[in-house]
């Protein structure tokens, strides 16, 4: 399964888009959980669903990945998910061993949730789905 | 062993172009005229077989930068269709009929993948030949 190649093209997607770089003061993106204390403002991504097509003999997969930028306010982490949705809104990411011919966001979220210090924290983003086949 | 079969190990070739790893669905579609042979005082329908003919269907993936394979299935191509529906081992069986490629559609949907549909119209005085690899 090409996860960890799928989730090295998202990251490398994100990190280099300097406009989200940035506005986040670093590279403070995510795979899945980010660590203690990662500041007020950062971008998580994680698998939502998704997996084989099955509808050809060449394989292909249809994947939804969240796509947050979470904050202390919700401008900032409607700000940061701005800038995600630019740098990944019909656009192509580069998978190792993968053609990746369609990405494209479906669903937006936006719910807030205290972080360990129960300081509320904005999380803004989008559910893309990212489809791809085996090269 | 199992009784029963999907259509994922098909092989299928249109002259000598495999089509088999961007397929989605082969419809082949063959039958034989019936003539009216009932008279008299016949008291049921008889019938008189007459002339094969057929037709196939495929739906297919539309291969990036597929210009080979699209040109090997423009219309009016004239090739022999060739199809195993459980792969070519040795035993399996295996069918082939000349045909023209009577149509061939393209969809483009701006969410979607990229499909070709293709009719293949037998073209064949024997009809279908059935064999085994």
């Amino acid at each position: 399964m090409p996860v960890t190649a799928l989730e090295t093209a998202l990251y490398n997607k994100l990190s280099g888009n300097s406009a989200l770089t940035t506005e986040l003061g670093g590279t403070l993106i995510y795979n899945k959980l980010a660590p203690q204390n990662p500041g007020n403002k950062y971008v998580v991504f994680q698998w939502q669903g998704g997996g084989d097509e099955n509808d050809t003999p060449t394989r292909s997969r249809s994947l939804l990945y969240g796509v947050y930028g979470i904050a202390t306010g919700q401008a900032t982490a409607a700000t940061i998910d701005g800038l995600i949705d630019t740098a990944l809104h019909d656009q192509t990411l580069t998978i190792s061993g993968w053609a990746n011919y369609w990405m494209a966001r479906e669903t937006d979220i936006n719910i807030v949730e205290p972080n360990s210090g129960q300081v509320p924290m904005y999380r803004v983003g989008g559910i893309y789905r990212i489809s791809m086949n085996e090269t | 062993m199992s009784t029963t079969y999907t259509g994922s190990g098909l092989y299928l070739k249109f002259g000598s172009t495999e089509l088999a790893a961007d397929y989605r669905s082969f419809t082949p579609s063959f039958s034989i005229g019936l003539e009216d042979a009932s008279a008299g005082s016949d008291t049921g329908m008889s019938r008189l077989t007459t002339l094969k003919d057929g037709s196939a269907s495929l739906t297919m993936r539309a291969p990036v930068g597929g210009t080979a394979t699209s040109a090997a299935l423009e219309e009016g191509t004239e090739g022999t269709l060739e199809w195993g529906p459980e792969g070519t081992a040795t035993n399996k069986p295996k069918r082939s009929v000349n045909c023209f490629v009577e149509s061939f559609e393209e969809t483009l949907a701006y969410a979607g993948v990229t499909e070709w549909s293709v009719t293949f119209q037998q073209s064949d005085t024997s009809g279908v030949s059935k064999s085994n690899y």
